[in-house]
């Protein structure tokens, strides 16, 4: 796989500022849901966003989309600036990268049948005209693993994962080349979600697709990813090939995420040492100086207070932020 | 997160709903009733022959009008509208005459039917409704969902412009804007239609907040549809219902306006035969002659009741809560 680049994030900010007051708005401060945030995601892989609830990862996701606009820096999809599109030109660029959802019941609209919902994206960017929308449509929800008899139904009629394959046809259904799918099965029954993940594995490689596939589980992106990404405080601090990063992983944070997985073996549970994070995500409203990890930070050193450490490759293809890696390269 | 399966549609389960409630059924034919009145209005009531044998051939004179030469003395099998009076042709050698067999509900001081005259308003009273009100609601709903989809200072500029409305006494506003111009039934209906949609605005804008965050409408923006795709096919669906109640009580309150308005002499002009103008005509005979007020006022009474129950019926029927 030739390292090309599909999507590249460089220097994204998104900023949510706080308001107070009705009538004499004042600014309090701004959430900084994503700071300065640089990524590439080569075509043809799938790259897996990890971190803890609030730590950006789903507004990372919607930035790279444009479905939030970024407030500074640029997302490039190929050679095309999105960030600098608006409109019409957007628009029509949108066939080339789709979502996943997380929540099946929110993300399909009530008042539309399956069918409705899927030939949306054929007939808006002209995949299919006329009678040929509706066998488009057919073979999609086949494809999905849904009874194309059901095309005349509406989205309560089905059950949660069936929903789940719902939105990954409409996803699909513009022939995108990247999918962005945040948290696809964290609402779904245990159950189902190892059938929509081996789903998306099956679709990737029929499709060429590639993923950027966000979620908390550590699990399920392990069996999806090529590459993972860990996000603290809105910002990247490792970077590595999955394997690598599950046998080595070199900032604390993804030590203390990866401890926190339980292993099937209670002699090789009680053995292992685990690191404990303490306390809460630190406000994104009030990021800590420094290394924003380092309140939580079981390692740190003194100067992890002020200095911020550096996003920089320790390894061949393995990036962390931490200024430890400074003192001992791995 | 488990939900019913049911193979039912919102709207049929609406249905279903609504027609648990009595009252509510009740108002709703009593509606379609008297849609039909409306309808049939020349049929029920009028000077004209509904059907008729004249020179040897059957004719429909209420459908297609009376043919030249017409003599009801030549005629032969002539069928007459129950009501064989036309709203607007007055009689002076039967004027006041109280209810009767051949008057049923008496009639004016012109000689007028009063029941001929009812019938034809209501025909004029349901326009009125329908016409005023929906054009207040393509207006309200156009601008609610602006200024609740775009937010920011367009949401201010409509919500100041909304609290602006809510400030003038409506009715006095129609009145001062009646004034100016001819007051026929057309101005009436716009005169109405443009002053009622700010409850309407306020509705579906509070229903777009709600809207505005959930997933479905982030799903079809990153599929690619345009704004106005976003706003009137993906979230207008989900955020009709409860302007639908709003639509139904409006019908009533123009019906009502339209009355007062002719109750006053600013409605429609005297020889159209409106409920409001019935009543403004029998304002001198009150004491002489209570059917001219009665009758009217009656008419005008039961109709806001059944569109009033028809809205609450289906303001129950929508909020889920009322479901078991």
């Amino acid at each position: 796989m030739a390292d090309e680049a599909l999507i590249t994030m460089e220097d994204v900010h998104v900023h949510f500022p706080v308001h107070c007051g009705v009538l004499r708005r004042k600014t309090l401060g701004v959430v900084r849901a994503v700071d300065g945030l640089s990524l590439v995601i080569h075509r043809g892989e799938t790259l897996g966003l990890v971190g803890e609830s609030g730590c950006g990862k789903s507004t990372a996701g919607r930035a790279l989309l444009q479905l939030i606009r970024p407030t500074s820096g640029r997302v490039f999809f190929r050679d095309t600036p999105l960030t600098e599109l608006r409109g019409e030109g957007l628009r029509r660029m949108r066939r080339h990268f789709q979502m996943i959802f997380q929540d099946p019941y929110a993300s399909l609209n009530p008042r539309m049948t399956v069918g409705a919902i899927i030939a949306e994206p054929i007939r808006l960017h002209h995949v299919a005209r006329g009678s040929a929308v509706q066998s488009a449509v057919q073979s999609l929800m086949q494809r999905v693993g849904l009874n194309p008899r059901f095309i005349r139904r509406y989205p309560h009629e089905f059950s949660g994962g069936q929903r789940q394959r719902i939105g990954i046809a409409r996803a699909l259904a513009a022939r995108p080349e990247f999918l962005v799918a945040d948290e696809p099965t964290s609402a779904l029954d245990v159950s189902i979600q190892a059938q929509i993940l081996n789903l998306l594995v099956d679709l990737r490689h029929e499709l060429h697709l590639t993923y950027l596939f966000i979620s908390h589980d550590l699990a399920a992106v392990r069996h999806m990813s090529d590459r993972i990404a860990v996000m603290y405080l809105g910002n990247v601090v490792e970077l590595a090939p999955a394997a690598e990063i599950y046998a080595h992983p070199q900032h604390p944070y993804t030590q203390a995420l990866l401890s926190a997985i339980p292993i099937p073996d209670p002699r090789a549970e009680q053995q292992r040492h685990r690191t404990v994070l303490h306390g809460d995500l630190p406000s994104p409203l009030r990021p800590p100086s420094g290394c924003p990890f380092h309140t939580r930070c079981p390692v740190a050193l003194a100067h992890c207070a002020t200095i911020a450490p550096l996003f920089k490759e320790y390894a061949p293809k393995h990036s962390a932020a931490c200024h430890r890696l400074e003192r001992s390269p791995a | 997160m488990k939900r019913k399966r049911s193979r039912e549609s919102y709207w049929r389960l609406v249905w279903r709903q609504f027609r648990k409630n009595r009252f509510a059924m009740a108002g709703f034919v009593l509606v379609l009733a008297l849609c039909a009145l409306a309808v049939l209005a020349p049929c029920i009531a009028g000077s004209v022959p509904l059907v008729a044998q004249w020179k040897g051939r059957w004719i429909v004179p209420v459908w297609r009008g009376l043919p030249e030469g017409w003599n009801v003395a030549e005629a032969t099998h002539v069928v007459m509208p129950p009501i064989p009076y036309s709203p607007t042709e007055y009689d002076l050698q039967a004027t006041l005459i109280p209810p009767s067999a051949a008057h049923w509900f008496g009639t004016d001081d012109q000689g007028r039917d009063v029941a001929a005259r009812l019938v034809h308003g209501t025909k004029i009273s349901l326009t009125i409704g329908f016409v005023a009100v929906g054009l207040a609601a393509a207006i309200g709903i156009v601008i609610g969902a602006l200024a609740g989809y775009y937010g920011g200072w367009v949401d201010i500029i409509v919500s100041r412009a909304i609290e602006v409305m809510y400030c003038f006494p409506t009715f006095f506003l129609i009145l001062a804007v009646l004034a100016f111009i001819q007051p026929s039934i057309y101005n009436i209906m716009i005169v109405i239609g443009v002053t009622g949609w700010p409850g309407i605005a306020r509705l579906i804008r509070g229903e777009f907040f709600k809207l505005r965050d959930q997933e479905f409408v982030a799903a079809s923006r990153v599929t690619g549809a345009g704004d106005l795709r976003v706003m009137f096919r993906h979230m207008l669906p989900n955020a009709i219902a409860p302007v639908l109640v709003s639509i139904t009580f409006g019908i009533a309150s123009a019906i009502l306006v339209e009355s007062g308005l002719s109750f006053l002499g600013f409605g429609v002009p005297p020889y159209e035969p409106s409920w409001g103008g019935i009543l403004s005509q029998s304002r001198d005979f009150i004491d002489i002659a209570w059917w001219l007020t009665v009758v009217p006022g009656c008419a005008i009474f039961v109709t806001i009741t059944a569109y009033n129950l028809v809205g609450e019926g289906l303001r129950d029927a929508i909020d889920p809560r009322m479901r078991e």
